[in-house]
């Protein structure tokens, strides 16, 4: 094992904020909708989803189980097949060579060809199943490579081939090796290596580190960060361990019941979370070198979201819940340093409207748990 | 799934008060005699390498473990490192190719049979996937009440209901009304583990064997697993074997964490010794991997060294010394040449098989 200290520039979260706001544009996402088409109706797992993401961004999508943060990913990368389909909504795609941005949500098969692994590609979590197990590992690269770029020659996509791999921590002479014959970690690696062979501008990963151990995942992000730090690619990670998410991202879209319904800087989620969903989730992960206190998990279960209550989704787990809470649905507003789908800090209320809501006359109908969190 | 039912129990879900979950960890509740123990076990399989020539895999090689009542002892580890063979040998499911288990101070040596079901009244094992571990065609009330029947035949039906109900709300399934009469797909991935914990209880355990709990929950609901697998310890003073690769959740939970690496213990402590000062290279390694809120981006706080060359452990080697000295930052010629030492911490019963001790005063050698 090789322990490298990287001389790191640790940014501030002021200098991310800078260096966000200075960035180009790369990927614009409007009330983007997903429908599962099922007998018993159509089931929305992403719901109105707006989110930003500039040149070069690294954006954590944290959510548990039918939050809709993969469905999100594949809807990104146009991924989904039937029962799934993207039902209202657009992605604009704006590519760094200075093409004219496109809605990838209205491109057919033939039109997304030009766009896959040369401006969006994949990263999915089970390696073994994404690479091809009856071919050698180098032919899957030197075929994604020439596909893509057919006047390169077979010896330079190899040579392509063998720095990719390098990059990622595995010896060039993996290039005739059957994906079988690889750890699990050094497949994961491989299929980053694969994912980077058209220098994208954006690579969307799902779980990519789920399947693996925690000294592996650390040296898959380690590649991955360094790779990303080299090439300036922006990278969606998707995944449900925030802790992860904290350390890595730029900004953290939180999604619960199909809905993104906090974003922010790693920073100010950590401190000053503004969704009571996100303190709870956050709270929800022991720490390792803080003081250790009685931490409890969100009492209840995730939404049906064949059946979603009336108002906020998270209103039925909310201990901070008001009335209203259970009556509309919150907007998703910006607010200082990111977007907040809470009425307590979205400002949709007014601060009088919230006192209100907050100390309800006592005749007034609703009254969930009290306890503030 | 149940948002009707959280409507209308919304108080069904208790709100654990804050307090320390490790406050009863200072005071020495151990034993003279642990309450299951491991003494010297190996385990050998026999495998292929890639060319496909036998070869033998150290699963354990000299294994030493105590599990005390009312005590969690953590086993944190990556794949391969030997976690999940010392629960299922502490299940009977495998036999040490050499060494023994005491139960009790007791050796056992018992295949199937009268002799192992005794042993099970003691032992019982909490699996990984509890979508896996139910039958899906059984109502939990048949789940649970088959092993009280099995366990205590002479009990009428009032009494194995009543004994159900009160198993079901051990494990805070509350009130029992509410599931026992229903399918395991009915219910969520937390409320089937706690339904796997109240089977695990019905036989009055002394020793609870978790191999990875919550690893397949969301989450939202694997600190209540947490909790109550921390709560029972003492309510039922049992002992728990809590099997994880979160060393957050180790700390969380745990007394006792201990490191396995290339099927040895390399390290084994009082938690926060193990969390605030390790010794073994691999402890720090897997302690500086692992994620931490605390070093969000943005925080200032460096993350670690970063790791860009990593490789999984070779069991099937006959080497001389430490497994991990091929990857180890500090590695020095003896560590290779002579036998693993074993140093105890004078202050706490902290141990660690690696040279790295022998510079502290802190550290006496035992072997």
């Amino acid at each position: 094992m090789t322990l490298t200290t990287v001389p790191q520039h640790l940014e501030t979260e002021a200098e991310i904020i800078s260096r966000l706001e200075d960035s180009p544009v790369l990927l614009d996402v409007r009330g983007l909708c997903v429908d599962y088409v099922t007998e018993a109706g159509n089931i929305r797992a992403c719901d109105d989803v707006d989110l930003t993401l500039r040149r070069g961004e690294i954006l954590g999508v944290a959510g548990e189980s039918a939050s809709g943060k993969s469905t999100l990913l594949n809807a990104l990368g146009r991924l989904q097949r039937m029962p799934a389909a993207t039902s209202a909504g657009e992605i604009r795609f704006h590519p760094t060579d200075g093409t004219e941005p496109v809605d990838l949500v209205g491109l057919t098969e033939d039109e997304l060809a030009a766009y896959r692994w040369t401006k969006i590609s994949v990263v999915m979590q089970s390696a073994m199943a994404s690479l091809n197990p009856v071919i050698r590992l180098g032919e899957q690269f030197t075929d994604v490579i020439r596909t893509h770029n057919p006047r390169i020659r077979q010896a330079e996509a190899r040579a392509q081939a063998a720095e990719l791999l390098t990059m990622v921590g595995i010896s060039a002479d993996r290039l005739t090796a059957f994906p079988f014959q690889l750890s699990g970690g050094m497949q994961q690696r491989a299929l980053i290596a694969l994912s980077l062979a058209c220098d994208p501008d954006l690579v969307l990963m799902d779980e990519p580190t789920t399947a693996v151990d925690v000294v592996m995942q650390r040296q898959i992000l380690d590649q991955v960060l360094a790779a990303q730090e080299r090439l300036g690619f922006a990278v969606v990670f998707v995944t449900h361990d925030l802790s992860l998410l904290l350390e890595i991202s730029d900004r953290i879209a939180i999604m619960y019941g199909g809905k993104v319904v906090e974003v922010g800087t790693a920073a100010r989620l950590h401190s000053t979370a503004k969704h009571p969903y996100t303190r709870a989730l956050r709270n929800a992960f022991p720490p390792l070198s803080e003081p250790v206190r009685r931490l409890s998990g969100i009492p209840g279960s995730p939404p049906d979201l064949l059946d979603l209550p009336p108002g906020c989704s998270f209103a039925p787990r909310c201990a901070a819940a008001m009335p209203i809470c259970h009556q509309r649905v919150p907007e998703l507003r910006d607010i200082d340093q990111g977007r907040s789908a809470c009425f307590l800090t979205n400002g949709e209320l007014s601060e009088q409207e919230l006192a209100v809501q907050q100390h309800p006359p006592l005749n007034g109908g609703h009254d969930e748990e009290g306890e503030a969190l | 799934m149940n948002t009707s039912d959280l409507h209308a129990h919304p108080s069904s879900e208790k709100v654990p008060q804050p307090e320390n979950p490790r406050e009863a960890r200072s005071s020495p509740s151990r034993e003279a005699v642990p309450v299951l123990e491991a003494r010297d076990v190996h385990v050998h399989f026999t495998g292929t390498d890639s060319a496909g020539r036998p070869v033998t895999i150290r699963a354990l090689d000299g294994v030493d473990l105590t599990l005390h009542r009312g005590q969690i002892s953590a086993l944190v580890g990556e794949s391969g490192s030997g976690k999940t063979t010392i629960a299922r040998i502490f299940a009977l499911i495998h036999k040490p190719t050499s060494g023994e288990i005491l139960l009790d101070g007791k050796p056992i040596r018992v295949r199937g049979g009268r002799a192992e079901r005794a042993y099970y009244r003691h032992v019982q094992l909490i699996y990984q996937d509890p979508f896996a571990s139910l039958n899906g065609l059984k109502k939990i009330r048949s789940i649970v009440s088959r092993v009280v029947k099995i366990h205590f035949p002479r009990l009428g039906r009032a009494r194995i209901l009543e004994r159900t109900e009160q198993l079901l709300e051990k494990a805070n399934m509350t009130p029992s009304a509410r599931y026992i009469d229903r399918y395991p797909t009915d219910l969520s991935g937390g409320q089937r583990q706690r339904v796997a914990i109240a089977r695990a209880l019905a036989v009055d355990p002394a020793v609870l064997l978790a191999d990875e709990p919550t690893s397949m929950l969301d989450a939202s609901i694997r600190l209540d697993v947490l909790n109550l697998l921390g709560d029972l310890r003492r309510s039922e003073n049992v002992a728990v074997l809590y099997i994880t690769h979160d060393i957050a959740s180790a700390r969380y939970l745990s007394d006792r964490i201990h490191v396995m690496y290339g099927g040895k213990v390399v390290e084994a402590g009082p938690t926060e010794s193990i969390i605030s000062a390790p010794v073994h290279p691999y402890t720090q390694l897997l302690l500086g991997a692992a994620p931490d809120p605390a070093r969000y981006k943005g925080s200032g706080k460096p993350t670690h060294e970063r790791i860009l060359d990593a490789r999984p452990v070779d069991n099937s080697s006959d080497i001389t010394g430490c497994r991990f000295a091929d990857r180890c930052p500090v590695a020095m010629p003896k560590c290779t040449t002579e036998d693993l030492p074993l140093f105890r911490s004078t202050e706490n019963d902290h141990t660690v098989q690696c040279w790295q001790a022998e510079s502290t005063s802190e550290y006496e050698r035992l072997s």
